[in-house]
């Protein structure tokens, strides 16, 4: 897991960089999917490459990393969840709060509450799999791979999302 | 609110397209370099290493500083590694106590963090000056074990009961020090059951006895259907043969009558 030689910050911040290119739109697009805010949305995308810069600095060699993106990012979603639920809409309005102002285009964020409205309904382990391949266009072995499941599950999930977001249509 | 099909792919569609713009992402990666990664600790006593401890609030910082009034190497605990005297103070005293002065909930899951990845980084200085041994190691290990405690005991998990920068930290340490020191985390002990890849393998399996099942059904459905078949077929020609045999005696009958046979 980690290397003996010592790192060189520059091939660090190069591999960084490459990471951050390839996968900072997708992690975006998946945090402001679960939150509906954009603020919000830009704050866990830059807190979830922070931890992975942090993590790479410390040695860490990192195998798998769009697994390992995902994961901070869905931690950090949670977290985010976990933490707002302390503090009431009530609260934030008296504090001149305006939950509109900060959310991104009005057709986007009602197109995506639709969306969201309708995955969210099925069970837990259909979410992230209809998301991954219905937005992301991601394939069985990529989804498989990225949740740390087999190709085989994800393939059974996507066939029975399938069907359960069907019923939800009729 | 009811969707229909189409407008879920318009929704997902749309979504597809949703990017940050280069302003932001430049914006992202300034902000990432600027903020200051915790340093290795060194031997030789920093201030900085101290005060950055503490950094999150001004309140903290000055309680910190009143610590290193009372204990007095304060200074030179902070920069201390597993083996060193003053080890202790820095893991038992100051470490606990920067987290006690941190109020935000995701802050001090973040510190934790910080801290088993400083446990790693205690270790790799080690490493490099050749100075590890068996007192260093078990030292080294409580205070890692504490902090795996208390992760654990600290909601940061996902509903899978993992998280990835935690393992990567766990397999790190693992990977620079002796075995019988080896970090274990609750699912790693298999405290923590049914996992959910468990659960996982179990839903495999039901799909494919499910799938056994149905083939089975299937396999005796057209077994019966061929055996119906051919009950059929049978009946259907002996029916035939009947018929041809009755015609034909009923066109040589009238032949074989007038001809006087």
């Amino acid at each position: 897991m980690e290397s003996d030689r010592p790192i060189d910050s520059n091939e660090l911040k190069v591999t960084f960089e490459s990471l951050f290119a390839e996968y900072s739109d997708v992690i975006y697009r998946f945090c402001l999917y679960k939150t509906s805010n954009k603020n919000v949305a830009l704050d866990l995308t830059q807190d979830t490459f922070l931890r992975l810069w942090k993590s790479m600095n410390t040695g860490a060699e990192i195998e798998k990393p769009k697994q390992y993106i995902y994961q901070i990012a869905r931690n950090l979603v949670i977290d985010y969840y976990k933490k707002s639920k302390a503090v009431s809409l009530d609260a934030l309005e008296e504090d001149g709060f305006e939950a509109r102002e900060t959310s991104a285009g009005s057709e986007l964020m009602s197109e995506l509450l639709l969306l969201r409205d309708s995955i969210e309904k099925l069970e837990h382990d259909y979410r992230e799999v209809l998301y991954m391949r219905f937005v992301e266009d991601m394939g069985v072995e990529e989804i498989a791979d990225t949740l740390g499941v087999s190709a085989n599950l994800v393939s059974v999930r996507i066939n029975r999302g399938k069907k359960k977001l069907h019923e939800l249509f009729a | 609110m009811k969707i229909n099909e189409e407008e879920f792919n318009k929704s997902a569609e749309l979504l597809k397209g949703v990017r940050l713009t280069e302003a932001e992402k430049s914006a992202m990666l300034s902000n990432i370099y600027q903020t200051k990664i915790a340093p290795e600790p060194s031997t030789v006593a920093s201030p900085f290493v101290f005060s950055s401890m503490f950094m999150r609030d001004r309140v903290m910082v000055a309680l910190a500083s009143f610590v290193l009034i009372l204990t007095g190497g304060g200074y030179a605990a902070a920069g201390s590694l597993p083996g060193d005297p003053l080890y202790g103070i820095k893991v038992n005293v100051l470490e606990p106590l920067a987290l006690g002065l941190t109020f935000d909930e995701t802050a001090k899951n973040e510190y934790k963090i910080e801290l088993l990845q400083r446990r790693v980084t205690e270790l790799q200085t080690l490493k490099l000056k050749a100075d590890i041994n068996l007192a260093s190691e078990e030292e080294s290990y409580h205070a890692a074990e504490r902090n795996v405690t208390e992760l654990e005991a600290s909601a940061i998990y996902d509903n899978s009961g993992v998280n990835i920068e935690v393992e990567a930290s766990i397999n790190t340490y693992n990977s620079l020090i002796s075995e019988p020191f080896h970090l274990e985390t609750k699912v790693m002990k298999g405290v923590l059951t049914p996992s959910p890849d468990e659960e996982e393998d179990e839903e495999e399996k039901e799909d494919e006895t499910i799938l056994q099942n149905n083939t089975g059904q299937i396999e005796g459905i057209v077994a019966e259907s061929l055996d119906e078949i051919e009950e059929d077929v049978k009946e259907t020609k002996s029916t035939v043969e009947k018929e041809i045999k009755e015609k034909i005696e009923d066109v040589t009958n009238p032949i074989t009558e007038s001809l006087g046979f």
